[in-house]
C-alpha cells in the first residue's frame, strides 16, 4: 500500500514528473510501436530504493497523457509499468534489475498495440523486446551501476 | 529557453466551443464507450458511421487542419507499416502476384478498414486531448477512479500524487533543460550517437535531477505539513465541475452509437 508520510508521497510524485519530463523532452521517439524511450532506463531505480514503483507508476501515467494513443496506453502502459517496477525491486541482484521491464512491456505492450495496428504480435515483442533491452540494458545498468556507487548515502532517508 | 516548453500542455488547444465546456467526466466516459465499440467490433459500415462522427465533432470544436495534421505525423508511418502487411499478408484470390507477394481484393479492403480503425482511435483520444487541458483531464480520471476506492485501493493518495506530479512537470522539465546546458557548458556531448557518450549524456542529466528532486520533495513537504495539509483527509476543488444539460444529451448520444455498434 501506497505510503502515509507526505514527505515520501511527495518525493514519488516528483520521480513520477522526472520520469515523465524525461520522456517529453525526447518526444517524437517515445510513443508508438517504433519506440525508444529512453526514460525507460529509468525503471531501474525500484531496484535500489522500493518505493519508487509508484513514482514511476505516476511517471508513465502522466507522460502516457500526452500519447497518440490515448486511455489504451494510459491505462495499459502504465499498469506494465507497475508491474515491471514491482518486480524490478525484488530482483535478486544487478544484473538481473533490468530484465522485467524488457520482459513485461515487449509482452503487455504488444497485446494491444498489435490488436490496434493489425501488426503481427511477435514481430512487435520483438521490436519492442529489442528497442527497451537496449535502453534499460545500455543505459539503465551502467546507470544503477553509477547510482550504487555516488547516491547511497542520499537514500537513507527514504 | 521556453522553445520547447509548448509540447507540456500536449496538444490542448484552448478556445471556446460546446465540445471544450463539456464535463471532462462526460467526455472521458463517451471516448471510452466509442473506442471500446471500435475495438470490439468493426466493419464498413461502423467504420463510416465513426469517420462522419468524427468529422462532425472535430467542426464543432473549430480545430484547425494544421493542428490535426501536426497530431497525426508521428502515426503516419505506424499506418503505412500496417496497411503494408495487410496488404501481401492477407489470403483470398490473387489480384496482382510478383513472386511470393500477391495483392489480394482481401487485403486491400482489409488494409483499408484497419488503417481507418487506426485513424478513429487516434482521432478520438486525439480530440480529448485537444479540447481538455491536462489538469482536467487528471481531475477527471482520478473522479471516476473514486469507486475503486471501496475495494481498498489507495484512490486519494493516487490522485494526490497525479496532481502533484503534473504540476512539478514544467518545473522539472526546466530544470532538465538548465541542468542539460550546464553540462553542455562543460563540454559535454549530445548529439552524438555512440552508445558510451548516450550512457554519459543519461547518467549526467539523471544523477543532479534526482539530487535535485529529494531536496524539492523535502522543501514541498514542509510546506504542505505546515499549510496544514494531512494524507486522507477530505479536500474540496477549487473549480467544480457541473453536470449541464448538453452532458446527458452527449452522454446518451453515445450510448446509443455504442449500443448501434453491437447490432451492425
Amino acid at each position: 500500500m501506497l505510503e502515509k508520510d507526505i514527505r515520501k508521497i511527495v518525493f514519488l510524485s516528483i520521480i513520477g514528473a522526472t520520469y515523465a519530463a524525461l520522456t517529453l523532452l525526447l518526444m517524437p521517439l517515445s510513443y508508438g510501436p517504433f519506440q525508444l524511450r529512453l526514460s525507460e532506463a529509468l525503471t531501474v531505480l525500484p531496484y535500489l530504493f522500493p518505493q519508487a514503483v509508484y513514482g514511476l507508476f505516476i511517471g508513465c501515467f502522466i507522460a502516457n497523457l500526452f500519447s497518440p494513443f490515448g486511455l489504451l496506453d494510459i491505462i495499459f502502459g502504465s499498469i506494465a509499468t507497475l508491474i515491471a517496477a514491482y518486480l524490478t525491486s525484488k530482483a535478486p541482484n544487478i544484473y538481473l534489475a533490468p530484465l522485467p521491464p524488457v520482459v513485461v512491456n515487449a509482452f503487455i505492450v504488444s497485446v494491444y498495440l498489435s490488436n490496434l495496428t493489425g501488426i503481427p504480435y511477435w514481430l512487435m515483442v520483438s521490436y519492442i523486446g529489442i528497442s527497451q533491452f537496449v535502453v534499460c540494458y545500455g543505459i539503465g545498468l551502467p546507470l544503477l551501476v553509477v547510482l550504487k556507487k555516488r547516491l547511497k548515502y542520499l537514500f537513507w532517508r527514504f | 529557453m521556453f522553445q520547447n516548453y509548448k509540447s507540456l500542455i500536449g496538444y490542448f488547444l484552448p478556445l471556446n466551443t460546446v465540445i471544450h465546456n463539456l464535463n471532462p467526466q462526460v467526455k472521458l466516459i463517451c471516448m471510452i464507450l466509442l473506442m471500446s465499440g471500435l475495438l470490439i467490433n468493426y466493419n464498413l459500415a461502423i467504420i463510416i458511421i465513426y469517420l462522419f462522427l468524427l468529422l462532425v465533432v472535430y467542426k464543432t470544436a473549430k480545430i484547425p487542419l494544421s493542428v490535426l495534421y501536426n497530431s497525426f505525423k508521428p502515426i503516419i508511418w505506424i499506418i503505412f507499416f500496417s496497411s503494408l502487411v495487410h496488404l501481401f499478408t492477407t489470403p483470398g484470390e490473387p489480384l496482382l502476384s510478383r513472386g511470393f507477394l500477391n495483392i489480394t481484393v482481401q487485403g486491400i479492403q482489409k488494409s483499408l478498414i484497419l488503417s481507418s480503425r487506426i485513424i478513429l482511435i487516434v482521432g478520438f483520444t486525439m480530440l480529448i486531448s485537444l479540447t481538455t487541458s491536462p489538469v482536467n483531464l487528471v481531475e477527471a480520471i482520478s473522479s471516476l477512479l473514486k469507486p475503486f476506492s471501496w475495494l481498498g485501493l489507495p484512490v486519494n493518495q493516487f490522485s494526490l500524487m497525479l496532481s502533484l506530479s503534473l504540476r512539478f512537470l514544467p518545473v522539472i522539465y526546466e530544470e532538465a533543460e538548465r541542468i542539460k546546458k550546464a553540462q553542455l557548458a562543460r563540454g559535454a556531448n549530445f548529439s552524438s550517437w555512440r552508445l558510451k557518450n548516450r550512457v554519459n549524456n543519461v547518467v549526467s542529466i539523471v544523477i543532479p535531477m534526482i539530487y535535485s528532486a529529494i531536496i524539492r520533495a523535502d522543501d514541498l513537504a514542509i510546506a504542505m505539513e505546515i499549510r496544514g495539509y494531512k494524507v486522507g483527509g477530505k479536500r474540496t476543488r477549487l473549480k467544480e465541475t457541473r453536470f449541464l444539460f448538453i452532458d446527458l444529451v452527449i452522454l446518451l448520444l453515445s450510448l446509443i452509437i455504442f449500443i448501434i455498434t453491437f447490432l451492425l
